[in-house]
């Protein structure tokens, strides 16, 4: 047993080079990481819409709301993130940009909402 | 500085149902898409063309695991000077002029039918229906540079930067907006633009490169050029190990 995982192991290496990754599998997971990430800017900034958060307040939130995410799921990945995804530091930095897009949004619609009026 | 007092009925007569149009409109514009949008028939010999140059861009990627034989009996394939499939296949250019080609010209006003209705009549009923309202003030200070940009319809020199006009947050929700329908809609929707350009890009099987000599004349150079080099030496001993 011990041995036949050691060859799988060893095959893996040889095969599971970066150029050999499938590009729809790759695009798919980008996807659900994208997902990921808009579900909880867009919780995120419902919450700090609510709050009421002000001012630099507001990015900090965001920000340790999307490295929070990212340490989930860099956690939940554990070892095999070679497997999925190319580098550690795309899971953390790749949908920053977009996410902060949806979080103004909710966070400006939520604070209207509450606080404004 | 003075604090407005907004009537609490802008909140739920404009600033809500602005949001909820700018979202249902996209929605609205997904499943039009498909609707209306038939399935593209592709002629027999482009699509063996495109599968060609697929397969030998996948031999000039992963040629190093095939041993070295069969390698260079693909590569003959493709490009032997004088039987070659790149070479033997001539092709008349297939850049067809659009308008000679009606069903070319129903899809191209079909796409540009659905992103004009959003954004004219949309914009304009809504420009037209929500003018002038404050509707909200964002939650973070901005400096005047963003005055024209948050307050359209609103010129009031001495107000703070930081509050809302209905058209601006239209604008605000158009551009917000584009991920959520990726997480509603799935990847491939067309309520966003952006993303069906990027498919386009990333190159699917079925997209025709515009002129397909110019295509096999690039693929056939660049597979001659490859080297074959063989990366699974000694795996015999690996695996033994």
């Amino acid at each position: 047993m011990h041995s036949t995982k050691k060859t799988k192991a060893t095959l893996d290496r040889h095969l599971l080079l970066p150029d050999t990754l499938n590009e729809a599998a790759v695009r798919y997971n980008s996807f659900l990481l994208d997902y990921c990430q808009t579900s909880v800017s867009a919780l995120s900034g419902s919450a700090a819409g609510i709050i009421g958060l002000t001012g630099l307040n507001g990015f900090v939130f965001y920000l340790i709301c999307s490295i929070f995410l990212s340490i989930i799921i860099l956690l939940y990945l554990n070892d095999s993130i070679k497997l999925y995804f190319t580098s550690k530091k795309s899971i953390i930095t790749a949908n920053l940009w977009s996410g902060i897009q949806t979080y103004l949004l909710f966070w400006t619609f939520l604070y209207g909402m509450v606080h404004v009026y | 500085m003075a604090e407005l007092l907004l009537d609490s009925k802008i909140r739920f007569w404009v600033f809500l149902p602005l949001m909820a149009i700018t979202f249902l409109v996209g929605i609205i514009k997904h499943y039009l898409f498909i609707f209306m949008s038939n399935d593209k028939t592709v002629d027999k010999q482009q699509l063996t063309d495109s599968q060609a140059l697929l397969r030998s861009r996948l031999i000039r990627e992963n040629g190093k695991y095939l041993p070295k034989e069969s390698f260079l009996m693909r590569k003959n394939y493709f490009t032997n000077e004088d039987s070659g499939f790149f070479v033997k296949q001539k092709r008349q250019s297939t850049v067809k002029n659009p308008m000679s080609d009606p069903k070319a010209m129903t899809e191209m006003l079909k796409g540009n039918f659905l992103n004009m209705i959003p954004m004219v009549v949309i914009g304009g009923w809504i420009n037209w229906a929500y003018a002038g309202f404050l509707c909200t003030k964002v939650p973070f200070p901005l400096t005047f540079r963003f005055k024209p940009m948050l307050q359209k319809d609103v010129n009031l020199v001495s107000l703070d930067a930081s509050w809302v006009s209905s058209a601006s947050w239209y604008i605000i929700n158009l551009f917000g907006l584009r991920s959520m329908y990726n997480l509603v809609l799935g990847e491939n929707n067309a309520a966003d633009q952006t993303k069906a350009m990027q498919d386009q890009m990333s190159g699917a099987a079925l997209s025709m490169p515009d002129d397909i000599s110019k295509a096999f004349k690039a693929e056939n150079e660049s597979l001659t050029i490859t080297e074959h080099k063989w990366l699974l030496k000694g795996i015999e001993q690996s695996f033994l190990n």
